[in-house]
């Protein structure tokens, strides 16, 4: 086994915590407003719904296979040759994620805190750090999460209590003005961002009780859901449907609301430090699966060597492929969620009903 | 940023290639140059104009999200 850290349930629950809410948190909330309107919330709910049952296949196809994980048991199922073609598909999506966090993650400290430094030092300083935590091995990345993954479900709650006051619920008026058509691809678009938690095949078999799995899930994606719907509905409830629309990190704005009696306020930067370390250790978790799954597909003996070649890989994708902000939303917008969902919703499918078809299991069984 | 992305090509080559060499493990040194050099073609893409993989994938599917999406 080319991995032979050990993660506790726990940690696994807040990993995928942390993939959800640092990939969700960035630009995908006015994305989703611009899509479903004041229905966001339902489009939240609905792709919470979705992910659950998406998750009931990938914990089954964990147990089915103990010890392995998607890439390995794509090889298991479909054979040597095609089962490489499509298990180096996951590897390739966890890069191009890495690379969107990267660019989005980059974007926000930029805009934000250092609009005179260059783009690409904000984003290779960054990669620096995330290519010396995948570099520690997951483990590592699962311990920090144990300590960044509650302080970033804290600071929402705090945020939800400071900003309800002034919220008004009236903005959230009329619901389901253009129909339920609008929530559905609404839900379909919140559940290629949830979806990023395929990453739980890679951790299953890492996990000290591997029939866990959908259990981590289900907890990981409620508490995402929760988050990503908080901010959806507060920032629909304090700037009003037509200006938040138009606002490129909703929850950066939210936080900048807080007032306490003219005493607490400016609040934005403590939530960009959490939201920041979070982005990194998603990033560094994507780098790591891309890693192990490389090393896997290639029959290679470790995949460490593989880390920092990676790092500088999808930091060339972020910059490279991308002009400028507009192009990266458009992409995160249109082009994403119809990759995603043909990663992480049909691959697994065919990699289900070729496993039942063909009556294959893991060697172990 | 071509210049820039070869230097730190190399440098990586040097620093991850050196206990690979050591260790005669062939395969990862293989895989270790194909995602340099991957990285160094794409910078060079870039500054010659060409499309990267990336723009060239979302010529492809954004009309179909806009299609299903506002």
């Amino acid at each position: 086994m080319l991995e032979k850290g050990i993660i506790s349930t726990r940690q696994f629950v807040l990993m995928l915590f942390i993939i959800i809410t640092s990939f969700t948190s960035l630009h995908v909330p006015a994305i989703l407003i611009q899509q479903a309107g004041r229905d966001s919330w339902l489009a939240v709910i609905g792709g919470w719904f979705l992910d659950v049952l998406l998750a009931i296949i990938y914990g089954y196809l964990g147990v089915r296979f103990p010890g392995e994980n998607f890439v390995q048991y794509s090889m298991t199922i479909l054979g040597k040759y095609v089962g490489r073609i499509v298990g180096i598909m996951f590897p390739i999506f966890f890069l191009l994620v890495c690379a969107l966090i990267q660019r989005g993650l980059s974007h926000l400290i930029r805009s934000a805190f250092l609009p005179e430094t260059p783009f690409e030092v904000i984003l290779l300083s960054g990669a620096l750090i995330i290519g010396f935590a995948a570099r520690k091995g997951i483990e590592v990345i699962a311990r920090v999460c144990e300590v960044i993954g509650p302080v970033y479900l804290l600071s929402i709650i705090l945020l939800i209590s400071f900003i309800l006051p002034i919220s008004e619920i009236n903005k959230m008026k009329p619901q389901l003005e253009e129909g339920f058509p609008t929530v559905l691809v609404g839900a379909f678009m919140i559940l290629t961002f949830y979806g990023i938690c395929i990453m739980m095949a890679m951790f299953i078999p890492l996990n000290n009780k591997i029939e866990n799995g959908f259990l981590a899930k289900f907890i990981a994606v409620s508490m995402g859901a929760f988050f990503v719907g908080s901010v959806v509905v507060l920032s629909i409830m304090v700037f009003g449907y037509d200006e938040v629309k138009n606002i490129a990190v909703v929850g950066y704005s939210l936080t900048r609301m807080v007032n306490i009696g003219n005493f607490l306020e400016r609040m934005g930067i403590i939530w960009m430090m959490i939201a920041v370390g979070a982005g990194i250790l998603a990033s560094s978790m994507m780098v790591w699966a891309f890693s192990l799954g490389i090393a896997q597909i290639s029959n290679l003996k470790t995949y460490k060597p593989l880390i920092c070649p990676t790092v500088f890989l999808s930091s060339i994708i972020a910059i490279t492929s991308f002009d400028n902000h507009a192009e990266h939303i458009r992409f995160t917008h249109y082009t994403y969620p119809i990759i995603a969902a043909s990663v992480e919703s049909g691959l697994i499918f065919l990699l289900f009903f070729m496993a039942l078809i063909l009556k294959k299991r893991g060697k172990a069984l | 940023m071509v210049v820039t992305s070869i230097i730190i090509g190399i440098f990586l080559l040097f620093i991850e290639g050196r206990n690979l060499i050591k260790q005669k493990e062939w395969k990862e040194i293989v895989v270790v140059i194909s995602i340099i050099c991957l990285a160094i073609v794409l910078s060079v893409f870039q500054s010659l104009g060409f499309k990267t993989p990336l723009q060239i994938i979302e010529s492809w599917i954004t009309p179909l999200g806009k299609f299903i999406m506002k």
